[in-house]
């Protein structure tokens, strides 16, 4: 069903693709592609969580990456959803669980998503994906990986990472019946090194007034690109959304814009006024935390090592002041004069401790909207509620 | 340690039963877990977040007028960790020192632990003037530490022996004191449980149950269980056998590592890699306990535990033991309502017991 889904996803947008050869259309296809490959019986496919395990390790091997979380969150923008989320409710799994995980595990059950060869996550966005992991690794009788991220960076802690990494690399081709091939993954983190230097480049591009791009879109790829990272689709991807907004800032193109947002976490992925809204109130969202810059470029003679750091200094590891420290400079850098926390009810890690957000954006004069929605559940989704929140923010920042 | 060396040491609390107090003891401190009785703290976090965690920035006073030197927070899990930030943030007595938290227990992250045990024990003493705890020093706790354990390996086995006057709310309520009090300040009620003769009418009647878990922060459940007819042989919580479960080496030469194997190794919490261990470990309770049933407790919003419920139960069903899934809210038990859910769980899936 999912790949059938996929399928519908990877016609449409090869045609828009041709069509109007759009940056979006170039990711949607993309995405759609590889996630088609995972249905292929002759590859060998890795489940895993592509926005915090280093994906270079991936591209090492001839494997198919598949992240259960973002083909659960593509599923429930469409018809599949509910019904995955129900079939793992009817299986016992809470309302109180991530309603992605809810739909990954439904997804498992009712065989929508293809049979992992081997899966692998990390401690560190939140804990219900490592427990998700499991679950999937024993319904599919396949071992799960899991890679520890402590929350400080210390020289221990870069080794414990990186010491993983090589164990985790090793299991990955024992599990696929494949040696790890390191000048591929020297290329792969050469790769991301240079997608690096372009995400920087469309960084600096976002700091344009009017917007040339953001909003839903910038989030969504945010998170989905990272599938890619290790791959040169990810640089492909960088440099045509680049160009696209050094094209629309040269034609004095962009919507007009009364005030600016800063997006902390997540998107709803159903249909949904938010970004509708916000429009309607001309209110651009240039920057969200998903997509800032937080790691060096890494040396591939030293891809372990270098990995390791950039899993350590991810901002979602260790003490939530990682989130609001670079407030201050974003602030200024982009013009922002507010920020909305996407408050999807199961993610702990996110919302428990939006109070301090709240008083970072305070001590610098700006105001801050918890917006609770669930990420992927359009049951629970209450328009007119949502309506209300978002008119009365912009009321407030309009002052 | 005599009772009166105890008495001037300084207290320190600490969060999670993954917190070796050793260290803390070692470092000449009073360790006991912050278990507040009453919930709080619902104006700085989020609502969909765990109430133990809200009712412990609730006992920010309580903690700073019982003078307590700091407060040990452990990497347990997502909403931990952010209890430590608003800890920081929004609480300047006691302070909180951070325990990182492997997930997994093989070698490399028992170095690694043991290296955060040995920064632990550097902060107590460079930040809040405790002693330098020596390899000779943690020996002691440890062999201390082990004592108590055993004791407590006594007093379950008494719970679960059908001959034994000790019920399952007797030993959870002593478990609370003993976290809530210091472990050592109860001592001498562990050797009276221990100790205590068996019942003259022969053996206890009911269904015998197995409660398992999350944190209990109160005994209202297994009191419920008994006043439902039943037996609670044992109580797999990490405020009761899990806490105690397992000794650390003693003369390993290498204490901190030692700690760290012992913490990391023993039947671990949900937060831990490794479901299959897990149901092993609990399977294995059921059996020693003989149990007709098990009575399964999670923390509302509390994820580690919640995702284990559905495989756990299915499992279980495998094995024909009938097994009932109760969710409480930290610090505000329904007892109406858990009351009517355990009764008809004895009714319908362990009438009489085997």
């Amino acid at each position: 069903m999912f790949e059938t889904f996929l399928r519908a996803m990877e016609q449409k947008s090869a045609t828009r693709l041709e069509k109007t050869g759009s940056a979006s259309a170039l990711w949607f296809n993309e995405w759609a592609k590889l996630g088609l490959r995972a249905y292929d019986p002759g590859n060998k496919v890795v489940f895993t969580s592509a926005y915090s395990f280093p994906m270079e390790i991936v591209e090492a091997f001839d494997a198919v990456p598949f992240d259960f979380e973002l083909a659960a969150g593509t599923m429930t923008a469409g018809p599949l959803g509910v019904p995955a989320m129900s079939e793992a409710e009817d299986r016992g799994y809470s309302m109180d669980t991530c309603s992605f995980h809810r739909a990954a595990l439904g997804a498992s059950y009712l065989d929508y998503f293809p049979k992992p060869d081997a899966l692998i996550t990390t401690s560190y966005y939140c804990d219900g994906k490592v427990k998700t992991n499991e679950i999937l690794a024993a319904a599919s009788g396949v071992g799960s990986l899991l890679l520890h991220v402590p929350a400080a960076v210390t020289a221990e802690s870069v080794a414990y990472v990186s010491k993983q990494l090589r164990e985790i690399t090793r299991a990955v081709g024992e599990a696929i019946g494949q040696k790890p091939d390191h000048d591929r993954l020297k290329a792969a983190v050469r790769s991301s090194n240079r997608a690096r230097k372009s995400q920087l480049r469309m960084l600096e591009l976002l700091k344009h007034c009017p917007a040339p791009w953001g909003g839903s879109q910038l989030v969504g790829f945010s998170i989905n690109s990272q599938l890619f990272t290790g791959n040169e689709i990810r640089e492909r991807l960088h440099d045509a959304f680049a160009s696209e907004m050094e094209r629309k800032i040269e034609e004095g193109g962009g919507r007009p814009e009364r005030h600016r947002l800063y997006w902390f976490a997540w998107i709803p992925t159903y249909r949904s006024e938010v970004f509708e809204i916000l429009e309607q109130r001309q209110i651009s969202v240039p920057l969200c935390e998903t997509f800032r810059l937080c790691w060096d470029e890494i040396d591939e003679d030293n891809p372990f090592e270098g990995l390791a750091l950039r899993c350590l200094n991810n901002p979602f590891v260790g003490p939530g002041r990682r989130r609001t420290d670079c407030l201050e400079s974003i602030v200024e850098d982009y013009g922002i004069d507010g920020a909305i926390l996407f408050a999807t009810p199961a993610c702990r890690q996110s919302i428990s401790g939006y109070v301090l957000l709240k008083e970072a954006l305070g001590k610098l004069g700006l105001p801050l909207l918890v917006l609770d929605m669930d990420i992927g559940d359009s049951r629970s989704y209450m328009r007119g509620q949502i309506r209300t929140r978002l008119e009365a923010f912009a009321e407030l920042l309009d002052g | 340690m005599t009772h009166s060396t105890q008495e001037r040491r300084r207290g320190i609390f600490y969060t999670c039963a993954y917190v070796p107090e050793e260290v803390l003891i070692a470092a000449g401190f009073r360790p006991s877990r912050l278990l507040p009785a009453e919930r709080g703290g619902d104006s700085l976090v989020h609502a969909s977040t765990c109430g133990y965690v809200k009712s412990l920035l609730g006992a920010a006073e309580q903690a700073r007028d019982s003078g307590a030197a700091a407060i040990v927070i452990a990497n347990s899990c997502d909403a931990m960790r952010r209890l430590y930030d608003l800890w920081e943030a929004h609480v300047p007595t006691p302070p909180a020192l951070f325990l990182d938290l492997p997930k997994q227990a093989d070698e490399d992250s028992v170095a690694f632990f043991a290296f955060e045990l040995r920064e632990l024990a550097r902060r107590l003493r460079d930040d809040l003037a405790g002693k330098a705890a020596g390899d000779e020093d943690l020996e002691a706790a440890i062999k201390s530490c082990n004592e108590l354990r055993s004791s407590m390996g006594t007093v379950f086995r008494r719970q679960r022996d059908p001959q034994t006057a000790v019920t399952g709310s007797e030993v959870v309520d002593l478990c609370l004191r003993a976290c809530r009090d210091g472990k050592r300040e109860v001592a001498a009620d562990i050797d009276e449980l221990a100790r205590r003769p068996p019942r003259p009418s022969g053996s206890g009647t009911g269904a015998r149950i197995l409660l398992a878990g999350g944190l209990l922060g109160g005994n209202q459940l297994a009191t419920e269980i008994e006043t439902a007819g039943a037996q609670v042989v044992a109580v797999d919580s990490c405020i009761a056998a899990r806490d105690y479960h397992g000794l650390v080496e003693e003369g390993s030469g290498d204490p901190m590592r030692a700690l760290a194997r012992r913490y990391l190794q023993r039947p671990g919490c949900a937060r831990m890699h490794g479901f299959e261990e897990r149901f092993a470990y609990l399977k294995s309770v059921a059996e020693e306990a003989a149990a007709d049933g098990i009575v399964f407790h999670t923390v509302k919003f509390c994820d580690t535990f919640l995702y284990d419920v559905p495989m756990l139960r299915a499992r279980f069903k495998q094995l024909d033991l009938p097994f009932l899934w109760l969710e409480s809210d930290y610090g505000s038990f329904d007892a109406a309502q858990a009351g009517t859910r355990i009764e008809a769980f004895l009714e319908t899936s362990c009438p009489s017991g085997r």
